[in-house]
């Protein structure tokens, strides 16, 4: 029985497929009938007209009879649909200005909010790419004790004693590792090439859990320092590096002018949480000389199955402590410095790490859009209440004519979904533009850019949306006909009656609605703009920086190994770059402005202040400059004078404070040069 | 027209139809559309009369499940006309829906007479 049912619906697909077909053996089939009934009446003594005429009227409509054969034979309602949408082009070929409104408000509400969406997909929805990546947590921890050393919402990062503890002594995590990004550079091999590196304490492969495309991670002999130095490559440096050579496992890598063997190759698109590097590099622990601080790891755990968030931050807690006893201190701090820290684990899920503060924003925008979908949406159903009022008379007739409420809502609902699905097809191009255009931009702040793609579920948020305006735009007239009289849509002079009382209270509710919801992007834009005029009133420090070009160079001790030497190479660069004609000013630092990653930290007090043991200094940071550096930022000095090539071949002890610190010490600027501060012990004269 | 009232005008039952058509297939051999039509009318006694045009739709289905096949061939009037078979799967389909019919029918048979 199932099987006849399966045989005719397929013969029903051939059948339409190849309707032209049986179309004609139809029509000699039937043709062929009635000749034979014709035939049989003439025996019977009917003259031959007679007998036609008799033989058509016992087979009775002939036109029925096609259309039953029609219906049983091939795929009915696709029919009927191609008719419906026939019908429908032809209705909005007629109307060319309706039709393109409403397509391109409907294309604009849908593409603004297909593309807003597909970043919230992305960057929200997806889960990271790694095996069980619920399990995956990032060892963040809050330490409002540290001042600055800590960094805003993610607080302070791991030191490598720190790691050994927990890896060693945790009860909670399958596996642990640090990560820490740089970069360096790749000789030996062609050009020398700058590459972007993660440098992976042991553990943090196995967490990720991502296989290796080739060959092995690092094993336990990669982390020894005192082994074969090694590195492992990702997937677009070992295409453009080695073409992808089979053979490129056991060969060396010259990275920072130390070679390293190649042990393996991670597959295409992986990342070390949000990095995307061009090698892995093993950190090497020497545990003989770590100390208690260096806070400059990231650390991320996959949780053992059933351990809570909470209980994991308990479990670390509760090493804190091993973790102050077990290590060397900085040489002024006692072994307890660290309590006044009040460090307290703080675990979170990797990927709200990965995410960070971009969540509220990115669901603020898609609220914001929705709500500019819905005035589209406002817009169309508007549109097609108008031209419904237009053709009152015209579903009048039809409805005279003996169409009943399911075909007229069946043409609606064509024409409503033409246009839907010709707005959402040029909706998703928008989108599609749009992202690419996000994309390109690579705009700071926005996290897992590679993950933002028109994936299947950004798909069925549009198909979703299409059928949703369909029904809405082509159900909505219909149902202010439902209670409509059929005679004065007819007569065409009472038509201006039959725009009763509940036609315009649609049509104000829609017109309120659109008001209300104007008035609301309005207002958020309004504050929006109020926040950006603010954000362009803070004085960054820095000015015109569309005239600084920035660029990163590092020279491998191996290369230049005395500091007097790199001293001169660098002092070298920066002369040959202020020579070139267009080039008005050079400077070094180890980082520039906003750019945060990383930067040296230090107790610094002033001179003449001693330290006491169990108070708490503030740490301070710092960065290192060359002369020059200043006025190529465009930063101005409020006292003193800059360093000068002197002062660095001197090795004279000097620095330039900001005016903050000096006005805490001194009182102002002025005060403050020719000053003595003390970093950690040593003193060092202001500037 | 050569028929007039004999006896009482009947209606088809659902479903009915299929089985006349497996059943005259099956007891006349293989048929053309007017002879199945003809023979339906002539078993009733006339007084089951359709318009011939509406068995076309029931032909059709039988022989896209296979239950029929339908090939061109003469009439004795060499005539063409397309003539129909029972397939295999249309003497299976045919005893069963015999069985259910006898079934139903002794069912109501039986109601009729002892509700009386």
């Amino acid at each position: 029985m199932s099987a006849g049912v399966w045989r005719r619906t397929w013969r029903r697909c051939a059948a339409w497929a190849r309707r032209g077909r049986a179309e004609a053996e139809m029509n000699r089939e039937m043709a062929a009938h009635v000749a034979l009934m014709a035939e049989a009446f003439e025996r019977q003594g009917l003259d031959p007209q007679e007998a036609r005429r008799q033989a058509r009227l016992r087979f009775g409509s002939q036109d029925a009879a096609r259309e039953s054969h029609r219906d049983a034979r091939g795929l009915p309602w696709l029919e009927q649909a191609g008719r419906d949408l026939r019908f429908a082009l032809r209705g909005l070929r007629r109307a060319p200005a309706f039709t393109v409104a409403a397509v391109v408000t409907l294309a604009l509400g849908l593409g603004a909010t297909l593309a807003v969406f597909t970043v919230v997909n992305g960057v929200l929805l997806e889960p990271l790419p790694y095996p069980q990546p619920q399990e995956l947590v990032a060892l963040r921890q809050m330490a409002p004790g540290a001042g600055g050393i800590t960094n805003g919402s993610d607080g302070l990062d791991l030191s490598l004693s720190m790691y050994v503890t927990y890896a060693e002594n945790n009860r909670s995590f399958q596996s642990m590792g640090v990560w820490v990004p740089g970069r360096a550079s790749v000789t030996g091999r062609g050009r020398p090439e700058q590459v972007k590196f993660v440098q992976v304490s042991d553990g943090v492969l196995p967490t990720l859990a991502v296989p290796p495309l080739l060959d092995r991670w690092f094993g336990r002999a990669d982390f020894d320092p005192h082994r074969t130095a090694t590195v492992m490559l990702s997937w677009g440096f070992w295409q453009s590096k080695f073409g992808g050579a089979a053979g490129v496992v056991g060969q060396t890598l010259d990275v920072n002018d130390r070679p390293r063997v190649i042990v393996g190759v991670m597959p295409r698109g992986f990342r070390v949480v949000d990095i995307y590097a061009d090698v892995l590099l093993p950190i090497t622990i020497d545990r003989g000389t770590l100390h208690a601080a260096g806070f400059g790891y990231t650390g991320l755990a996959r949780l053992r199955p059933g351990v809570s968030l909470q209980s994991a931050d308990a479990d670390l807690a509760r090493l804190l402590p091993i973790w102050m006893d077990s290590w060397k201190n900085c040489p002024k701090c006692d072994s307890q410095f660290y309590l006044r820290w009040h460090i307290t684990p703080a675990l979170r899920p990797l990927k709200d790490d990965v995410v960070g503060s971009v969540r509220g924003v990115l669901w603020a925008v898609l609220g914001t859009i929705g709500l500019l979908m819905l005035m589209a949406a406002g817009n169309v159903t508007n549109l097609f209440l108008v031209r419904g009022e237009a053709r009152q008379q015209e579903l009048a007739v039809r409805t005279a004519l003996g169409a009943g409420r399911g075909q007229l809502a069946r043409q609606l609902l064509a024409e409503s979904g033409l246009l839907a699905v010709l707005g959402c097809g040029l909706g998703l191009l928008l989108a599609a533009a749009a992202v690419a255009w996000l994309r390109a931009q690579r705009p700071a702040g926005l996290p897992r850019l590679q993950d933002i793609a028109l994936t299947p579920r950004v798909l069925w948020a549009a198909l979703a949306l299409t059928a949703l305006a369909a029904l809405v735009a082509g159900l909505v007239p219909l149902w202010r006909r439902a209670g409509g009289d059929l005679v004065p849509a007819l007569a065409s002079e009472s038509r201006h009656a039959s725009d009763s009382r509940a036609r315009r209270r649609v049509r104000r509710g829609l017109a309120a609605g659109q008001v209300a919801l104007a008035l609301l992007l309005l207002l958020a834009a309004g504050l929006l703009l109020h926040s950006v005029f603010a954000l362009r009133q803070v004085a960054p420090g820095f000015t015109q920086p569309r005239s600084v070009q920035t660029f990163q160079i590092s020279i491998p001790p191996v290369m230049i190994p005395t500091d007097q030497g790199v001293m001169h190479a660098e002092n070298n660069i920066l002369n040959r770059l202020a020579a070139i004609p267009g080039v008005r000013s050079v400077g070094l630092a180890d980082q520039v402005p906003m750019e945060n990653q990383g930067a040296d930290w230090d107790i610094v007090v002033k001179q003449g202040v001693p330290f006491t043991p169990g108070s708490s200094p503030p740490v301070r940071w710092f960065t290192y400059i060359s002369p020059g550096y200043l006025r190529t930022m465009g930063m101005g000095l409020e006292a003193g004078r800059d360093f000068t090539w002197g002062d660095i071949y001197g090795l004279r002890h000097e620095v330039l404070i900001s005016d903050n610190l000096a006005r805490e010490f001194w009182g102002s600027a002025l005060a403050a040069v020719g000053q003595q501060l003390s970093p950690a012990g040593r003193a060092t004269g202001t500037r | 027209m050569p028929s007039g009232r004999a006896g009482e005008r009947m209606e088809l039952l659902p479903g009915t139809l299929d089985l006349i058509v497996l059943r005259t297939l099956e007891s006349m051999g293989p048929q053309h559309a007017y002879a199945i039509a003809s023979r339906l009318e002539q078993l009733s006694d006339e007084r089951l009369r359709l318009n011939q045009g509406t068995l076309y739709p029931a032909l059709v289905r039988l022989e896209q499940r296979g239950e029929i096949v339908g090939a061109w061939g003469k009439t004795e009037s060499k005539r063409e006309a397309r003539f129909y078979s029972l397939t295999r799967a249309g003497r299976r389909r045919l005893q069963a829906e015999a069985r259910r019919w006898r079934a139903l029918a002794g069912l109501v048979e039986r109601l009729l007479e002892q509700g009386a």
